[in-house]
């Protein structure tokens, strides 16, 4: 078969180092970070103080606005420090934490007082029965986002205007990124919950066809998903080309349709989720279990003993690092990144929390990373090759680096996914993806002064 | 050559002469526009930098928008005081004065003092590098040194020391603010020009955490406060703010711990020389009392005191003693008052 | 047929910007934007074909010895009645484009008026007179050579449109690689030498 889609790169792939481990729920840790912007929208609304007790699954924060979640607590404990910002409203690094993307984000301290006692936890809801209503409010309390990294919340997705015809829901299970292996491992061990789940989500919807995308990298969850899927939901695998699992590749792929361009899925009728979302939906509706934990990959060539964890939210870099035994002694570590090679961060602080999206920790070593100069494009075309989005990266990287980002606009680059084929490709190694995001920052600030004219 | 042939070139130069002229008469009657020619001439007078810093697109849209009303010349940064006031009078307009201002970046924070906390490989630009793991200086808050304000300056008053932040030169600036909005951590500020001294942090964080972050900056200890003695400067949270409307005295430079108070760039400060305390030698008479050379009329006088005492208690008949030391009392007394009296300070006294 | 080999000669083989070398200064000057280098090429394509008319219809009927009008020989006036058209022209054109087109009016700026000047406006009315052309043709030639400016115009101010997103070393920038290019440009339309 072959691929779906024009262009992509075959990264190295690095899922041997963790493939083969089972998924291990972590040890309780004495202290948990929990920031209060894990999702896209307003960061929630404080709702405990200093010195409160809380117990597992606790609303520490409401969800702030329509665009927004809650925040619960990943254990019971006490509140020892909450988000505070300075007389001019700049946060302060004493109460807050370094977010994934190196600056402060306004966060809560739980320190654990070792019982892990959880609250009552909700009703189950009878989802055959209920009414959609009844199923997204849910969703919405629990504060689930989506877990294959974009962080969007669930209820918000699952609520499209009415005039959309949505009549698909794709279940995202390609893993296209290298090192990641996480929802493999979901898929293998929770293969009943990721369809119930699926079913809920396609009740909210109003939808009945349900595709499930895997890349055939994985065959034997491919395997594992048709038999439990039986005639639930149609599974459909897929070459193994990054990025596979992107939103607009996946749609085309599953369904042919393509999204128009600026577009959202909704206005190609479909509704893609993350397969770790489907199996949070399931703890929230049928156990009425809040968000608060995820699977992790830990992985890396620096690290002692690669696998995947089921990790609490709030969890700091250097403890989720013991849990796989630490760094090798021979091996100097080069990168330390949240989520996979090809779109995660790098960090330079091991006291960053994992948060509801953090799909994986992944380690380099120094001889796996290099450091470079940035030299000028050479108009090779080996962007343009690589770009599934069909865009021409080189064209538009020296009109950013020129300032020219009106002619950026017409080059499109605001259809940009970020997914890094074009930066993985370069030859000169030029930064085109921190290039486009600075110009698409550009736009939308020109954009939003330009709206309040 | 003859008559009739001059005549005939003449004739024919002069017709097509007058024939094209009424033409382009009749057409510039027909199709002239109104155009003011006051903005012709505004535009003259202004430096035509087309910078913005008036706040509009460009030196031709500020004269119209000056021609039309509603806008004070003095708004153009760059146009010296002599280029306004002819504005004002070819418009009619009333002369204001604007204190003319220049930019300040608020971080003294170098590589020494706030070292970089990883390796950064990326677009060479501060708003892209925030972008990215929020750049790598161990201070949150403070310049990148990655000259974004630099490129924007259209009069190239920014420049990246050798330690890498960014210093604005204040004889170059004209304060037309385009830098302002290229830093990302907002830590560019238009002040007036005559201020002379500055604070140059906007680090937030409590001293401990500041500390760790940039040994130059800013830890709170309300030194410059207690200096000024007006409200000159306040605190904002852990901060130190400087009020530009009024004058803060140059002395905050010395009593701030960090040294991250200084003088606009290329103003020298001088300390104040500390004035030379008052004395005398150690006389006959301040022997006799038992004190060293003194112009302190207390200390003189609790010493005389102490002596007498101990005089009467040894032989309390001894007029003598007692008469001895009030003559050494009224000598030590008259020293200090000639001499008591406040020196001029060492250097004036050399240079007169 | 003579008419089909004039116009693609006066447009490719002897382009009056790349072979003859005339009416440099508007294409040096106005081809940093397309935009503003095709409004150039529309006026100077107006005033060249009506310069070329009617300096045609000036030199058969009075300038030439034994015209229908002036029956003296008064071709020595050539330069100078030829010039007072083209500067009328040019006029007129600037008081329609301020009119009608205010911002192309603004962007052309000093050039406008510098059309008078084109050596290649007044390069066409002389060489149409020098080569003994009838009205018509000496109209369809101005027409022509009009048009192979606009063509060279064109073609410089989109590479110079490219070029400003291009890695010149510093001391190249701006101008010098300008004219290396329109060199390089003039090379390339010796390519046509024996088209015609």
């Amino acid at each position: 078969m072959p691929k779906m889609f024009p262009g992509g790169v075959h990264p190295k792939d690095g899922k041997a180092l963790s493939a083969g481990s089972e998924i291990k729920t972590a040890p309780l840790m004495d202290k948990y970070i929990v920031p209060l912007a894990m999702h896209i929208g307003a960061p929630a609304k404080l709702i405990v103080r200093e010195g409160d007790k809380v117990l597992k699954g606790q609303v520490l924060a409401e969800a702030n606005g329509f665009v927004s979640a809650p925040i619960h607590s990943p254990t019971s404990g006490t509140v020892i420090s909450i988000s505070k910002t300075s007389t001019t409203g700049e946060m302060l690094s004493v109460n807050n934490c370094i977010g994934p993307t190196g600056t402060l984000i306004p966060a809560i301290t739980i320190e654990s007082d070792g019982e892990d006692k959880a609250c009552e936890p909700l009703p189950t809801i009878d989802w055959q029965n209920a009414d959609a209503k009844t199923i997204i409010d849910r969703i919405r309390e629990t504060g689930i986002v989506g877990m294959g990294g974009a962080a969007f919340p669930t209820s918000v997705k699952l609520s499209p205007p009415p005039e959309k015809n949505i009549d698909t829901l794709i279940l995202n299970g390609a893993e296209c990124e290298p090192y990641l292996t996480a929802d493999h491992r979901l898929m293998l061990e929770e293969a009943e919950k990721i369809v119930q789940g699926a079913m809920i989500t396609a009740k909210a919807l109003g939808v009945e066809k349900i595709i499930i995308g895997i890349e055939n990298n994985k065959p034997d969850a491919v395997k594992i998903m048709t038999e439990v899927a039986g005639d639930r939901a149609v599974v459909k695998s897929f070459p193994v080309m990054y990025p596979q699992g992107a939103e607009k590749q996946l749609i085309y792929a599953c369904t042919k349709r393509r999204v128009p361009k600026g577009n959202l899925p909704m206005e190609a009728g479909c509704v893609v989720q993350n397969v770790g979302t489907m199996v949070a939906i399931y703890e929230a509706v049928v156990n009425g279990i809040p968000l608060f934990e995820r699977i992790t990959t830990i992985t890396g060539s620096p690290v002692v003993e690669p696998g995947n964890w089921k990790l609490r939210v709030g969890t700091t870099l250097d403890k989720v690092l013991t849990l796989a035994k630490g760094v090798k002694k021979d091996v100097p570590v080069g990168k330390i990144i949240l989520g996979g090679p090809m779109m995660g961060m790098a960090q330079y602080s091991l006291t960053v929390p994992i948060m509801k999206n953090a799909s994986g920790v992944l380690l380099l070593a120094q001889n796996e990373v290099k450091q470079y100069e940035s030299l000028p494009c050479i108009r090779c075309g080996r962007c343009v090759d690589v770009c599934p989005m069909g865009l021409m990266p080189a064209t538009m990287s020296v009109q950013i680096e020129k300032e020219q980002f009106d002619l950026a606009e017409n080059t499109n680059v605001m259809d940009c996914i970020e997914c890094g084929c074009c930066s993985y490709a370069c030859p000169s190694r030029r930064p085109l993806v921190q290039l486009y995001r600075h110009a698409k920052s550009e736009i939308n600030a020109q954009r939003r002064k330009n709206s309040q004219k | 050559m003859n008559l009739e042939t001059l005549m005939t070139a003449v004739l024919f130069m002069a017709g097509t002469g007058l024939t094209l002229g009424l033409i382009i008469a009749l057409a510039n009657k027909f199709f002239a526009i109104e155009e003011d020619p006051r903005v012709e001439q505004t535009e003259d007078l202004l430096p035509g930098a087309n910078c913005g810093g008036c706040g509009y697109a460009g030196c031709t849209a500020f004269a119209k928008a000056l021609v039309a009303g509603g806008v004070e010349p003095s708004k153009c940064p760059v146009n010296s005081e002599e280029a306004n006031s002819a504005i004002s009078q070819l418009l009619g307009l009333e002369l204001s004065f604007s204190e003319p201002h220049v930019a300040i970046i608020k971080c003294c924070g170098d590589n020494v003092e706030s070292p970089e906390k990883a390796l950064y490989n990326g677009v060479n630009d501060c708003k892209s590098a925030v972008l990215v793991a929020g750049a790598t200086k161990s201070c949150q808050h403070g310049c990148l040194g990655l000259a974004s304000c630099s490129r924007a300056c259209p009069f190239n008053a920014i420049e990246i020391n050798d330690k890498g932040i960014a210093i604005v030169h204040p004889d170059i600036c004209v304060g037309c603010g385009k830098c302002v909005e290229t830093c990302p951590r907002h830590l560019i500020d238009l002040v007036p020009k005559s201020a002379n001294v500055h604070i140059l942090c906007n680090s937030p964080e409590k001293a401990p955490l500041q500390r760790k972050a940039c040994t130059k900056g800013c830890i709170g200890c309300r030194k410059c406060i207690k200096e000024a003695g007006d409200d000159s400067v306040h605190m904002q949270g852990f901060l130190a703010v400087l009020d530009y409307t009024k004058k803060a005295p140059m002395s905050i430079i010395d009593v701030c711990p960090v040294k991250c108070i200084q003088p606009t760039l290329g103003v020298e400060y001088v300390p104040e020389p500390k004035k030379a305390a008052p004395s005398v030698k150690t006389l006959p008479c301040h022997t006799k009392l038992g004190i060293e050379g003194t112009v302190d009329k207390a200390v003189i006088k609790k010493a005389f005191a102490q002596k007498v005492a101990a005089a009467k208690a040894e032989s309390p008949d001894d007029k003598e003693a007692v008469a001895d030391l009030t003559k050494a009392f009224k000598a030590a007394n008259a020293l200090a008052d000639k001499f008591g009296a406040e020196k001029p300070a060492p250097a004036e006294v050399t240079n007169a | 047929m003579e008419y089909l080999t004039l116009v693609v000669g006066a447009i490719l083989v002897n382009n009056f910007v790349l072979s003859k070398f005339l009416g440099i200064c508007p294409f040096l000057g106005v081809s940093k934007n397309t935009k503003t280098a095709m409004g150039m090429a529309g006026a100077v394509v107006f005033v060249m074909t009506m310069a070329s008319f009617v300096t045609a219809l000036i030199n058969k009927f009075i300038l030439l010895p034994d015209g229908a009008l002036v029956k003296a020989d008064l071709s020595y006036l050539q330069t100078l009645s030829f010039i007072v058209v083209i500067a009328s022209l040019v006029q007129l054109v600037e008081v329609l484009l301020q009119k009608f087109s205010p911002s192309l009016y603004q962007s052309l700026g000093i050039f406008l008026p510098l059309i008078t000047t084109n050596c290649a406006v007044l390069g066409a009315a002389v060489i149409s007179a020098q080569e003994g052309h009838s009205v018509i043709k000496a109209t369809v030639y101005g027409f022509a050579s009009a048009l192979g400016f606009a063509l060279a115009l064109l073609l410089f101010s989109s590479i110079r449109e490219r070029l400003d997103l291009a890695y010149t070393p510093k001391s190249f920038e701006g101008t010098p690689i300008a004219m290396i290019t329109a060199g390089i440009l003039a090379m390339v339309f010796m390519g046509f030498a024996g088209l015609a």
